[in-house]
């Protein structure tokens, strides 16, 4: 069975080409518009994966990681961040509250489909 | 600070004071009375000011200024209110318009690169299977249709050469048998001669037989039955000539058949199957160049989803554009703020010492937006971004 990849990112166009990328490779996408609706789908189905951005209204993404950390589900889910934060204090935020991997935007489908493949097969 | 009103009445005091020393007191009081009031007003003026008051109507110039001033600020602030307003509209539709064209230009990547994809399917399953799927058993491939169309042409070759090799052999067993027909025909007219001889001697014998009276009647029995015998001979010999006659005109028409056959030119056959094998050479030719041309279209497709993986990382500028617009927003609203802000600091202001010290305030608070509100966007180029992994 295809794996199933959470993609939250409240840019329309980055959520299409996610799952445009990711599709392609065989993978299930799941959408969500924010940090809350990412939240909601993470509990609805069981990803194998999750892909956040950073700033987003209602729930940004280091809130989002730390709630799934929270959640017995997702406590050894890969959590990847992809956002265009770059600095090194948002990258330590981001390894404190317990994500897998920092992608700085924009991203090259290629080496999207590379780091997936490494860390969920 | 001294409103407008006030300075009046100190002038008009004043003004009354020394018009009381000038009609009671000597000329010198009057001149030093005149210095002293001077002195007074502008002291008071220097040391106090005089301010503007709201709803005045004053020919005092300084109050004209304020409330010019008041009027001007108010002004500017309506004015930045529809400039900022219309270009936050504009930015906003510069932002909807972008993520529009955007979404429409992946779409229309996905959908190149996705034909792209098909066509390079199909060129390979051209070129594997000539026309269908490669893992379908029933479909030939091509190297192989030109190996059985080359045996089959080989085989029809010579099966046409074996048969006219048996064709020349038939002519030769035909003229034998024409020669042993003559034969037979040969020992028929000396059966026939025999036969005639026979019926002579019968005949001979049968006078002799009558000539030697009642001894010879016996004898002549003997020579009848001789001539009868003689004369079947003769009937039999006659009828085996007639069978002979047909056996000798079918032999010449199955001769003229085999003839034709024998004398047939072979070469047809070998141009045919040259004429073939140089088809299948170009076909197989064609073949190579096509399983090269989709080899050509299978690395286009390749380079076509390196291109359109390019493409997906350009059009991410989309999503950085959008938040340094954002970004704009923010620093335009926030200059908004500041030009309303001096603006109400001066509108109907009576204190200016007090309006220029809010005003100031306002734009330190402007001054000092960059430090406290940090802008995410970095990027400089649309160079994919660094990867990391915990």
């Amino acid at each position: 069975m295809a794996k199933v990849i959470l993609t939250v990112d409240d840019s329309a166009s980055i959520r299409q080409m996610v799952a445009f990328t990711l599709k392609s490779a065989g993978y299930e996408v799941v959408e969500a518009v924010d940090g809350e609706d990412g939240l909601n789908k993470a509990r609805g189905k069981n990803a194998d994966l999750v892909l956040t951005d950073q700033n987003m209204p209602k729930m940004d993404g280091l809130t989002l990681i730390k709630t799934l950390r929270g959640l017995p589900q997702y406590r050894s889910t890969p959590i990847l961040m992809l956002t265009t934060e770059s600095s090194d204090a948002m990258k330590a935020g981001g390894k404190a509250a317990g994500a897998t991997g920092w992608l700085v935007k924009p991203f090259d489908p290629q080496k999207l489909l590379e780091v997936v493949k490494k860390v969920i097969g | 600070m001294l409103t407008s009103n006030k300075y009046a009445a100190l002038i008009a005091l004043v003004a009354i004071a020394v018009a009381l020393v000038a009609w009671f007191a000597d000329p010198i009081w009057r001149v030093l009375a005149v210095a002293v009031v001077a002195a007074v007003v502008w002291f008071a003026a220097a040391r106090y000011g005089v301010a503007c008051q709201a709803g005045e109507t004053q020919v005092d110039p300084m109050a004209g200024y304020c409330a010019g001033l008041g009027a001007l600020m108010d002004n500017l602030a309506a004015a930045g209110q529809v400039q900022s307003r219309s270009s936050r509209g504009e930015l906003d539709r510069v932002k909807s318009l972008l993520q529009e064209a955007i979404n429409q230009l992946i779409a229309n990547f996905n959908a190149m690169n996705a034909h792209v994809q098909a066509q390079r399917e199909l060129a390979l399953s051209i070129v594997n299977g000539m026309g269908g799927d490669s893992k379908d058993a029933e479909s030939v491939g091509f190297a192989e249709f030109v190996s059985d169309t080359s045996k089959t042409m080989q085989s029809f070759v010579d099966s046409t050469i074996s048969t006219s090799k048996i064709a020349m052999g038939l002519v030769e067993t035909m003229e034998t048998i024409n020669n042993e027909a003559g034969d037979i025909r040969g020992i028929l007219a000396e059966i026939e001669a025999i036969a005639k001889q026979t019926n002579l001697l019968a005949l001979n014998a049968a006078i002799e037989a009558a000539r030697a009276g009642e001894a010879g009647r016996g004898f002549a029995v003997v020579a009848d039955e001789v001539r009868n015998l003689s004369q079947r001979t003769d009937q039999f010999s006659h009828e085996i000539r007639t069978h002979m006659d047909q056996v000798d005109g079918s032999l010449g028409r199955a001769n003229e058949s085999i003839y034709a056959i024998a004398s047939m030119d072979m070469n047809f056959a070998l141009q045919a199957k040259q004429r073939v094998e140089g088809t299948m050479t170009r076909l197989e030719t064609i073949n190579h160049a096509m399983a090269d041309a989709a080899r050509g279209i299978d690395a286009h497709a390749t380079q076509v989803t390196s291109e359109v993986n390019a493409a997906v990382t350009a059009l991410q500028f989309q999503d950085l554009s959008s938040q340094l617009i954002g970004h704009a927003q923010v620093r335009l609203e926030a200059l908004n703020d500041g030009v309303q802000g001096v603006a109400q600091s001066f509108s109907g202001a009576s204190d200016m010492d007090a309006a220029i010290a809010r005003a100031r305030g306002q734009v330190e608070a402007l001054s000092n937006l960059d430090n406290t509100r940090l802008n995410p966007v970095k990027q400089e180029s649309m160079s994919s971004g660094d990867i990391e992994l915990f």
